[in-house]
């Protein structure tokens, strides 16, 4: 069984929410995830954004280091921080497995509150990435990181996940994106650079 | 109607007036010059021999202590400590609600610092109701017995969550030690109170766990009228009377409180000597005369009550308040409060949207159960607003 | 075999052909203009040439950014997707996609291999393929097919594209191409394989003594000439006595023509070399009137008094009579004229023809156009009346034996006779109009097709053409061609040597081709005889004399 990463707190049909059990590390932005919804069933998602902040909202994170107590060190100092702060992460769904091999269309349901969200094992990476769309269904979701943004992440997390075969995979996701941001160069060049193997 | 702030400003200057800063600063000077040098002793036996009490409270030195002596307070504990805090909230009975109940919430928190820090943030709720539960003897639950009521509560459930703390530990409380609402209550009630208060007091000096409560922003006056004591030549009473060159002093200390006397006699890390109290209170604590000094946190002068144990053991005195020092400096609010029983309070508290979900909680299961859940008249007015 | 993908079709029609969007890793520079390809519809695959090759963009603001330079990643990237290469595509030919390939082996004709026109056009992503050796296969067959022989391979690929020699013969041809670009030597390919497959027989013009026997290349090595290759099967007429009997390279016979033999139509051909008048053809014809056969004759033996006399007679015009006797005494002074002559050379030429014998008219010393164009005017005109006679007579008798051999005559220079001026009144014009009506065809050789009449250019049935730098010689090879626009372009990207197009009667579709060699391999597999020795000579003669 994959490492838990964290547990659903807001579900719907195109995306959940998860607080992390990793105060201040949730999983990458544009990491493939995935949620157990029955027997045998999983949904997939994409990381598209993470956010650290008070659990109560009515308390305002202030200033905790001092000149010789900074970064990790305010958490030694404050041991009260890890039940106060929490990290959220949001991930779109992509696609789900139910028996034989992932599809990707989104998820007949929604993922069920409060279950765990799973890393992917490398193996199921290489599966879930052999067809791309997938990435159109990512760039037309609703979200507040840029599009563009979480598509060059998503190929560059699976660029390194892939290892090897990573930079066929890479040179055919880049012309998927193209395809599909043509209409707005800029981003477009704005996700290529940013996935450039060879920069 | 609206109010009318004419008038407020109106009367502002007349307000300012009264309070002639310089005069003022000069008078403190003077007092703390006094305190300085103020006789213990003589404090000390004028108290043992005075027939009537005092119609104010005057600190009473401890044996061989002073008046105005200052002491250094220690750094953080080396190798780290652990410090247990407490602290209360409750839904009260509601008079225009068919069913009476009260609900208190007690944290219990736990903040360990060194090499494996720590923490543990949780609360206790207990639910009330019932006449057994909501009347002391024939007394309805309500106000001070309300607040006694927490009170005691609070310095049990710290003794409880101050046993799972990692030593060494010390234990911290909001407020007075001193359970001074209900000492005008008749004897059957008010021991009730005293008897389980004195229980947990035991608990702490059986496990040697300090406890100190804290006093932020005090409004006691209690050394100010030591030092009035000690500076007096007849009966501190009869100022009317008083034909000394020291009248006018006198006369400011007896509008002066401790906290304005000691405001810059104290530096920073320093503490008073400590006291005794002679509240009537205590005489229900058996062997825990509640003690007390007071410290610059920085910002301000804040007191810190103590049983007699604590305050005759050195070690434990010593440490027990620079945990507390320790904790104000890890605030980072000026003036600084420890940060211990800030979470305390935070864990304590009960938010408007968890008392509207009780409320509504109650109304569907007794809706469930048939049975009919009318308000007041009085209230529905309030909750509905209406023009 | 496998075919490779190169992209797919995203629009076209069928008049203007399809528009393909080649695949990110598919460079325009991988394809070239006028290329043989496939497209695979559903039902059919279709048979295409490549017009046209263009850039796209999706996005024209990528192209206006100010020349960065993409890193090669992103490059690549937007090389495929957002710019991409656009292939215009004509298709010529289709086959259902039932047909089995065994089929392609068999058939002996397009049609019989299920080869159709195109009458529809494949919906879109259809995907556009590399052709392979078995698509040209398809389309033009084998050599081992009757009539088919191998003029060269497609440009790059290496497999055997063929001509129907049988349709090549069928209607008049065009060879063309700039200077250098080596008609001479696609002239001598085409005979050759009629020559050795026997379909039909030939009459050539040798102006520029390049075709009976051999000569030194440019890159000194020596060419064999057709009457080294084929021996007795060819027969050499040579207007230079003195070069006729050097050895090896000896002709078969003289050619001597008769003043009498010279008609007006003849002298009219030669009007701007002779330097004659407008006048001329009117003065002439009173001669005619007069003289009737021996006009000629009679002009020239004319002294000043019998011309005074004839013109007052006839009203004709005295000093343009004068100019026009002064003028063709030049015939006269040739070497090669007599002033009468029997018809008999000529009739022995014509029944060499009939046999089954080529004959090569060779020049000689006399290679002037005068030269050139006066005799091939009278010699055709002769010839092609006995053919005419041998046409009439085998549709009275309806008999086989009687049906005429096809004969085609190679004409160089041809915009000197069928320019539109001369085009009425030579007789190859008169042949070029009447197509294969009595079996007589031309194969034109030239470097100015646009000096020739366009009605004559658009009776051609084969063009085989290499480079043309002239925009109206192009206009000039495609008339009367379908396609032209696609064709364009294929004719324009053609290299200067070594590269020819293709187009007409004698191949299902037009192709981009380059020649095979003319050499040493080539006229093995034509079955070359050694140097000819002098008893060959002898026996030759015996057998043509009797």
């Amino acid at each position: 069984m994959t490492e838990r990463l964290g547990e659903i707190i807001e579900t719907n049909s195109f995306f959940f929410v998860a607080e992390s059990f990793t105060l201040n590390r949730p999983p990458a932005l544009g990491e493939l995830v995935k949620v157990p919804t029955g027997a045998e069933e999983w949904a997939y998602a994409v990381v598209t954004y993470g956010e650290t902040a008070a659990i109560d909202p009515g308390r305002q994170p202030v200033r905790r280091s001092k000149a010789d107590a900074y970064d990790e060190a305010v958490y030694t100092e404050h041991p009260e921080l890890e039940h106060l702060l929490r990290t959220m992460f949001t991930a779109v769904l992509v696609g789900q497995k139910a028996g034989g091999g992932p599809s990707q269309r989104l998820p007949d349901h929604p993922p069920p509150m409060h279950y765990s969200v799973h890393r992917c094992d490398p193996f199921e990476v290489t599966q879930f990435v052999r067809k791309l769309l997938y990435l159109r269904t990512l760039a037309s979701a609703q979200m507040l990181t840029p599009v563009e943004q979480v598509l060059a992440a998503n190929l560059r997390w699976t660029y390194r996940a892939l290892g090897e075969t990573g930079r066929e995979w890479l040179d055919g996701a880049a012309l998927e994106v193209a395809a599909l941001l043509q209409q707005d160069v800029e981003k477009l060049l704005g996700v290529l650079y940013a996935v450039d193997p060879e920069a | 109607m609206p109010l009318d702030f004419s008038v407020v400003s109106r009367e502002m200057n007349a307000l300012a007036a009264l309070f002639r800063p310089e005069e003022r600063a000069r008078l403190l000077r003077e007092a703390q010059r006094a305190l300085r040098t103020a006789d213990a002793d003589k404090v000390r036996v004028n108290l043992a021999e005075r027939k009537e009490r005092y119609p104010w409270l005057v600190a009473q030195p401890i044996e061989d202590g002073s008046l105005g002596e200052t002491f250094l307070i220690p750094p953080r504990p080396a190798g780290g400590y652990s410090v247990a805090a407490s602290d209360g909230s409750n839904i009260p009975p509601d008079r225009h609600s068919p069913v009476q109940y009260c609900i208190l919430n007690t944290s219990q928190v736990v903040l360990a610092y060194g090499e494996r820090p720590s923490a543990a943030l949780d609360s206790t709720t207990e639910m009330l109701y019932g006449d057994e539960r909501l009347y002391v003897e024939g007394v309805p639950l309500r106000g001070e017995l309300l607040g006694a009521t927490m009170a005691v509560r609070e310095l049990e459930v710290l003794l409880e969550t101050a046993r799972t703390a990692p030593e060494p530990r010390a234990a911290l409380l909001d407020g007075t030690l001193l359970l001074w609402r209900i000492q005008n209550q008749p004897d059957n009630i008010r021991t009730r109170f005293t008897w389980r208060f004195k229980k947990a007091l035991d608990g702490f000096a059986a496990e040697q766990i300090p406890v100190l409560s804290y006093i932020s922003f005090p409004g006691s006056r209690d050394l100010c009228n030591a030092l009035r004591v000690a500076l007096c030549e007849t009966d501190p009473t009869r100022c009317g009377d008083c034909q000394s060159d020291q009248r006018e002093l006198c006369e400011f200390l007896g509008g002066l409180r401790d906290r304005e006397l000691l405001q810059g006699f104290l530096s920073e890390r320093q503490r008073t000597d400590l006291f005794q109290s002679v509240s009537d209170v205590v005489k229900d604590y058996g062997d825990h005369a509640i003690h007390f000094c007071y410290m610059d946190v920085g910002g301000e002068i804040a007191r810190l009550e103590m049983p007699r144990w604590v305050a005759k053991d050195g070690e434990a005195l010593e440490f027990a308040l620079s945990v507390v020092l320790d904790q104000c400096e890890l605030s980072s609010d000026v003036p600084s409060y420890p940060l211990a029983l800030m979470e305390a309070h935070e864990a304590a508290v009960i938010h408007t949207a968890d008392r509207k979900a009780v409320e509504a909680l109650m109304e569907r299961e007794f809706a469930r159960r048939g049975l009919h859940y009318a308000r007041s008249g009085k209230d529905r007015s309030k909750r509905r607003r209406g023009v | 075999m496998k075919r490779t993908r190169l992209g797919v079709v995203v629009d076209g029609s069928f008049t203007a052909g399809l528009t393909v969007r080649l695949d990110p890793q598919c460079s325009t520079e991988e394809l070239h203009i006028g290329s043989f390809m496939v497209v695979e519809g559903t039902g059919y695959t279709y048979f295409c040439m490549l017009s046209d090759l263009q850039l796209r963009t999706a996005d024209p603001r990528l192209l206006s950014k100010p020349a960065q330079d993409f890193p090669a990643f992103v490059a690549r990237t937007l090389r495929g997707s957002a710019t991409y290469g656009a292939a215009q595509i004509k298709p010529m030919l289709m086959i259902d996609n039932s047909e089995d390939e065994a089929r392609a082996a068999t058939g002996a004709t397009p049609e019989e291999r299920g080869v159709l026109a195109v009458r529809t056009i494949p919906m879109h992503y259809a995907e556009l393929m590399e052709a392979t050796e078995g698509d040209f296969a398809w389309v033009f067959g084998r050599p081992e097919l009757e009539n088919h022989f191998t003029i060269g391979t497609p440009l790059v690929m290496d497999f055997p594209i063929c001509l129907n020699l049988e349709r090549f013969i069928e209607r008049s041809s065009g060879v063309f191409g700039q200077t250098g670009t080596g008609k001479s030597f696609t002239a001598l390919l085409v005979l050759a394989g009629l020559i050795k497959q026997g379909v039909g027989v030939n009459l050539i013009f040798d102006a520029h003594n390049e075709y009976a026997y051999g000569k030194e290349s440019e890159d000194k090595v020596w060419i064999k000439g057709l009457k080294d290759l084929f021996g007795s099967r060819i027969l050499v007429y040579s207007l230079d006595k003195e070069m006729a009997n050097k050895p090896g390279r000896s002709a078969d016979s003289v050619l001597q023509i008769g003043l009498n033999q010279i008609e007006r139509g003849d002298v009219i051909l030669m009007a701007q070399e002779l330097g004659l008048t407008a006048t001329a053809s009117a003065t002439i014809g009173l001669l005619e009137d007069r003289y009737k056969g021996r006009w000629l004759n009679a002009l020239l033996e004319m002294n000043a008094e019998e011309m005074e006399e004839f013109c007052r007679e006839t009203k004709a015009h005295p000093g343009a009579t004068e100019a026009l006797q002064r003028k063709l005494k030049e015939l006269e002074r040739k070497d090669y004229v007599q002033p009468h002559m029997d018809s008999n050379l000529l009739d022995e030429i014509i029944q060499s023809l009939e046999k089954g014998r080529h004959v090569i008219l060779h020049f000689g010393r006399h290679n002037s156009l005068l030269d050139y164009m006066l005799v091939s005017n009278l010699v055709t005109r002769k010839v092609r009346e006995a053919w005419v006679r041998k046409t009439e007579k085998f549709e009275m008798s309806q008999q086989e034996g009687d049906r005429p051999t096809p004969l085609m005559i190679t004409l160089e220079e041809a915009h000197k006779f069928l320019n539109p001026e001369m085009a009425s009144q030579t007789i190859f014009g008169t042949i070029a109009r009447e197509m294969r009506k009595f079996h007589v065809t031309l194969m034109v050789i030239d470097q100015r097709p646009s000096g020739i009449d366009s009605e004559v250019l658009s009776q051609l049935g084969t063009r085989i053409s290499g480079r043309l730098a002239d925009e109206r010689d192009i206009d000039a090879v495609l008339t009367g061609v379908s396609d032209r626009s696609a064709l364009r372009n294929a004719l324009a990207s053609l290299k200067l040597r070594q590269e020819v197009l293709i187009a007409g009667h004698a191949v299902p579709m037009p192709i981009q081709v380059r020649p095979r060699n003319y050499d040493a391999a080539f006229w093995a597999e034509m079955g070359v005889r050694g140097t000819r020795s002098d008893e060959e000579i002898d026996e030759d003669r015996d057998i043509l004399f009797g």
